[in-house]
């Protein structure tokens, strides 16, 4: 009996421990997953509860015992198919609009130095913008991925597919963004 | 007027493919095919230009983000007021599921703590 009391109260000092690693975890990713998830998936509220729901995911899982070696990817993988999932059922709305797209414009008209660098950085934003709206979902999501620092193997894990298909997908991405860019 | 994107090297066995070039850049490839790739830029103008331009592309691409989408991501509505209280609830439902299984004993502990790999081999 005394032995199952220790146990528990063991038990409250692990669980307090797991809390603030959780803690930690979240307070370290959840901006660049709740990045992604907007990024990717379109600007809403739900974004934020899909990032908190990942870490919530991240602590059930570590509290079960589950050995998780890479936990950036492990939450940005959770994040990534809580969303999807959410996508079926609620239709996300479109990251950027042609409204927002003007007011873009518009906003780095103001901040541009010399008429003439004005002229060129809008017209590389215009293309870059036009670029960017022709990209499919995956390519949108490798791409976000892969600026949030994350590399293809980790990439593969989180989309499901192949690294060669990262790869694959991502060259296009270059593809499209430079073809806007220089052709 | 040349497009360096579209003007192909696949002819010829000596350059890379193109979609190596991105590997190169992205640090993604073995040691072996990097110092292959790296010895060969060495030589080439036309392919070390292609690495120019997806460095390039990649450079914009940063500098538009960091401009113009990051900054127009609305923050989260919430702030994430909601986290630590749902944490919490999540931490006490744990905790009552872990309490019955040292009542019962060893037996479900066994399995929750049975490791499987998370991320597979590719």
């Amino acid at each position: 009996m005394l032995n199952r009391l220790m146990s528990r109260g063991q038990f409250r000092q692990e669980t307090l421990k797991l809390e603030q690693k959780v803690t930690g975890y979240f307070e370290q990713w959840r901006e660049p997953v709740y990045r992604y998830v907007v990024a990717a998936f379109g600007n809403s509220a739900q974004a934020e509860d899909v990032t908190q729901e990942a870490f919530l995911q991240l602590y059930r899982c570590l509290h079960a015992g589950q050995s998780i070696r890479n936990v950036r990817a492990w939450v940005f993988r959770v994040a990534h198919n809580l969303a999807v999932n959410q996508i079926k059922s609620q239709q996300f709305i479109t990251p950027l609009d042609d409204e927002t797209w003007a007011e873009v414009r518009r906003l780095y008209q103001d901040t541009s130095p010399t008429p003439e660098q004005k002229l060129i950085q809008q017209e590389k934003f215009d293309q870059l913008s036009i670029g960017v709206a022709s990209l499919t979902a995956p390519e949108r999501q490798c791409l976000h991925l892969r600026t949030k620092g994350l590399r293809y193997r980790e990439i593969a894990e989180i989309l499901d597919m192949s690294t060669t298909t990262v790869a694959e997908t991502l060259y296009r991405v270059i593809e499209k963004l430079a073809k806007e860019n220089y052709g | 007027m040349d497009n360096p994107l579209q003007n192909g090297m696949n002819g010829d066995e000596q350059h890379p493919r193109r979609e190596r070039l991105l590997l190169y850049v992205d640090r993604e490839l073995a040691p072996k095919e990097a110092a292959r790739i790296e010895a060969h830029l060495g030589a080439c103008w036309s392919c070390r230009a292609h690495v120019s331009k997806i460095e390039k592309s990649i450079a914009d691409f940063m500098e538009f983000d960091g401009a113009m989408l990051t900054p127009r991501l609305s923050p989260p509505p919430n702030s994430w007021r909601g986290f630590d209280g749902a944490l919490r609830q999540v931490v006490a439902e744990s905790g009552r599921k872990s309490l019955l299984s040292i009542v019962f004993g060893s037996f479900g502990r066994f399995f929750s703590r049975a490791r499987y790999r998370v991320m597979p081999r590719h």
